[in-house]
């Protein structure tokens, strides 16, 4: 395009005209899923962003609504795959707070030992997915080796890889043996070595650290507005982790700290990430060194009546804060089940962060921010 | 900050009810007329607080819809029922907490209830030839008394 | 909802067309299954998850199940460069037309794989108050091989790569397949 003289061109910057509209997804690489993103480009510039969601959307709250509680528990795993324990242990434990069911102890340990794999296999996940997104693809290699030992961990007891079932009202369903915790202690062996070799890998680099220090800077208040949780508001300096904050099952009696950023952007964010791993091993190790012997489940009637009233009940899940809101009238099939997901407020303040960025930043801050959309959808 | 003074600020724009199952002296629940909702998230906002989620409940004769905030230094939860009135309608609370924007714009698409003051009406989740199909409305009958689930209504 | 397949499908601009790949007038026969020889060894499927069995799909091509044994490690974003279409979650209304279009700029020859039990049936979410999920993705496509599971295991979907190389060739895939990794 020619302009006459200059004054055009600058009008027609002013008036906007090298605006153009950009579709990004819902079939996309980087988006991690069915999101799409509109995109209002100026050149290489976004200037606008407009998520488009519900591409992933299968009525899970509509379901916990048409069928006995108990039998919503394989749903829940379903919302949240990478990460599908602690929406077990979320909705078990909202079922026994409302009916008033005692679990045994060992069966707490279990819970959480499962939860701390599953929680340190989707980091993992993230770590990988993050890197291949700003174009480095062997750390992905690396994550994926070492996921797979923790799905082999879980699968030996959950009978599962991926969307498990593991978590039952009133305990669990399988109880764990010695070669389980023999193989969970070797790996927490193993996974301590690895951290020096994703450091070599990844955090010297000069291209990964140019492409993530300083973008996408999520403030406190940006992340108050928004409702932003779980490691992507720790990033920002807030140390609010459910499992500090309003310890439940046994996560007081654990020795842990709760790892945050200072700058809130996309380098801090894998900062906390590789750290809330390191805390994740050393619950692990305590854990399975504290196990007391017993019973695994308690006694539960088979139709269980949830008794009239309303209740919710909160979790750190590995993207942030689970929260079930349930609502029942007295009989065993729930009124209402809300699910808070901690997607759902991470990907609403995207479009307030990423404006006037790069679009090649876009992604990067997307990866940082481990999304997953059926999640988001529901 | 404590939070006596924050109780104390919501007080006079709340009245307080009794959760049936509750996690002690962690929880705080209260009905808010329709009218004081935005006043409410107002002093939640100025004191900190976070908007954890929105969503609603069909009930008879009126619909629900439920605030909760959370506060992550004091460690403090407070839930909010607002009943909407005849028109079902509820001021938005979109430009106190951005967050709110996507919630009433799915408890809209699901619920049917209108956010007085809300800009962007589009579907989030639904496909655009769902719109009106509200979901997660129960059959005609079958949506229970307030008092029937626990709830107070006055 | 089976009308609104009905209209996705009418939209859909191949509908009355075979969709088996049209043969040339003059066979060459040697040649011909030398080139399907080619295809089924060097299938470049979709990078195609929707939900839960995208992440199973990603492991195939890592390092333990490692789909590149079997030529089929080269996950492509773009649907013009692709050649499989994984179609590995819940197809809902939203997303249906997206999957037609996709499909449809995919080039000849193609073909598709159904991976878990959303992708076959609606899984889980065939039932009676069902408003937005397709329940299978062969009411909008057609499919060559189902992978039933919840999700399911790599060893299933690479079974299936198996499968399809055997339904283009007529033969099964001749390296050793029966070890597990």
């Amino acid at each position: 395009m020619t302009f006459k003289n200059e004054t055009e061109s600058e009008n027609l910057e002013k008036s906007g005209q090298h605006k153009f509209l950009l579709n990004m997804g819902p079939q996309h690489p980087s988006t991690h899923g069915v999101l799409r993103l509109v995109l209002e480009m100026d050149g290489e510039y976004v200037t606008g962003i407009d998520p488009v969601i519900g591409y992933g959307h299968r009525m899970h709250e509509k379901i916990a609504e048409v069928r006995p509680a108990q039998s919503f528990l394989p749903n829940t795993a379903r919302m949240d795959y990478v990460c599908a324990l602690p929406y077990n242990h979320g909705y078990v434990s909202l079922l026994e707070q409302m009916t008033g069911i005692e679990v045994p102890e060992r069966a707490e340990y279990i819970r959480v030992i499962t939860v701390e794999l599953n929680r340190l296999a989707s980091h993992l996940l993230w770590l990988g997915t993050f890197l291949l997104d700003l174009g480095a693809f062997t750390p992905i290699l690396y994550c994926f080796d070492d996921r797979e030992q923790i799905l082999d961990i879980l699968e030996s007891v959950t009978g599962s890889r991926l969307t498990y079932s593991f978590h039952r009202v009133g305990g669990v369903y399988k109880d764990i043996d010695d070669n389980f915790i023999e193989k969970s202690r070797a790996f927490i062996k193993r996974l301590e070595k690895r951290f020096s070799v994703y450091d070599k890998l990844v955090t010297g680099n000069i291209i990964f650290r140019k492409r993530t220090e300083g973008v996408g800077i999520v403030t406190s208040d940006i992340a108050r507005r928004y409702g932003i949780t779980g490691p992507n508001l720790r990033g920002s300096g807030i140390s609010y982790d459910v499992r500090k904050a309003f310890p439940y099952s046994i996560y007081s009696k654990f020795d842990f700290e709760v790892p945050v950023g200072k700058n809130g952007d996309c380098l801090d964010r894998y900062y906390v990430r590789i750290n809330e791993m390191k805390q994740s091993l050393r619950i692990l190790s305590q854990a399975l060194d504290m196990i007391p012997e017993g019973d695994i489940r308690a006694k539960v009637p088979k139709k269980l009546k949830i008794p009239k009233g309303q209740s919710s009940f909160s979790v750190e899940a590995a993207r942030g804060e689970l929260c079930y809101y349930m609502v029942s009238d007295g009989t065993d099939v729930p009124y209402r089940l809300k699910a808070r997901v901690p997607s759902y407020g991470n990907l609403s303040a995207l479009a307030e962060i990423c404006e006037g960025m790069l679009l090649a930043d876009l992604v990067a801050v997307m990866g940082s921010f481990d999304l997953v959309i059926p999640e988001i959808d529901r | 900050m404590d939070t006596g003074r924050v109780i104390k600020e919501i007080e006079k724009i709340s009245v307080k009810t009794d959760c049936i199952h509750i996690l002690p002296g962690v929880e705080y629940e209260c009905s808010v007329s329709a009218e004081n909702i935005r006043d409410f998230a107002s002093v939640l906002y100025k004191n900190n607080y976070m908007l954890l989620y929105l969503t609603a409940i069909h009930l008879e004769p009126y619909p629900a819809v439920v605030y909760q905030f959370v506060w992550p230094e004091t460690k403090f939860r407070i839930r909010a029922v607002v009943f909407c009135g005849e028109n079902k309608t509820v001021p938005t609370i979109s430009d106190i907490y951005n967050g709110a924007n996507w919630y009433e714009r799915e408890v809209m698409e699901f619920f049917g209830i209108d956010f007085d003051g809300l800009e962007d009406k589009r579907t989030l989740i639904l496909d655009e030839s769902d719109k009106g199909l509200y979901p997660l409305l129960k059959k005609e009958g079958k949506a229970l008394d307030a008092e029937a689930t626990g709830f107070k209504t006055n | 909802m089976d009308k609104f397949i009905e209209n996705i499908k009418s939209v859909s601009l191949r509908e009355n067309q075979d969709y088996s790949g049209q043969g040339a007038v003059l066979k060459f026969a040697q040649a011909e299954t030398l080139i399907k020889h080619c295809q089924a060894n060097s299938l470049w499927p979709m990078t195609f998850g929707i939900a839960c069995c995208a992440i199973e799909m990603m492991s195939v091509g890592m390092a333990r199940f490692d789909a590149s044994r079997y030529g089929a490690e080269v996950f492509r974003p773009s649907p013009r460069q692709s050649d499989v279409m994984i179609v590995a979650g819940t197809v809902n209304k939203k997303m249906a037309e997206t999957v037609v279009t996709l499909y449809e700029q995919m080039p000849e020859p193609k073909w598709v794989i159904a991976m878990g039990n959303c992708a076959i049936s609606g899984g889980p979410f065939a039932i009676e108050e069902n408003y937005t999920v397709i329940e299978g993705v062969d009411k909008l496509i057609p499919v060559d091989v189902y992978v039933p599971g919840c999700p399911p295991r790599p060893e299933a979907l690479l079974e299936a790569i198996f499968k399809l190389q055997e339904k283009i060739t007529g033969k099964r895939h001749p390296f050793p397949q029966n070890r597990h990794p």
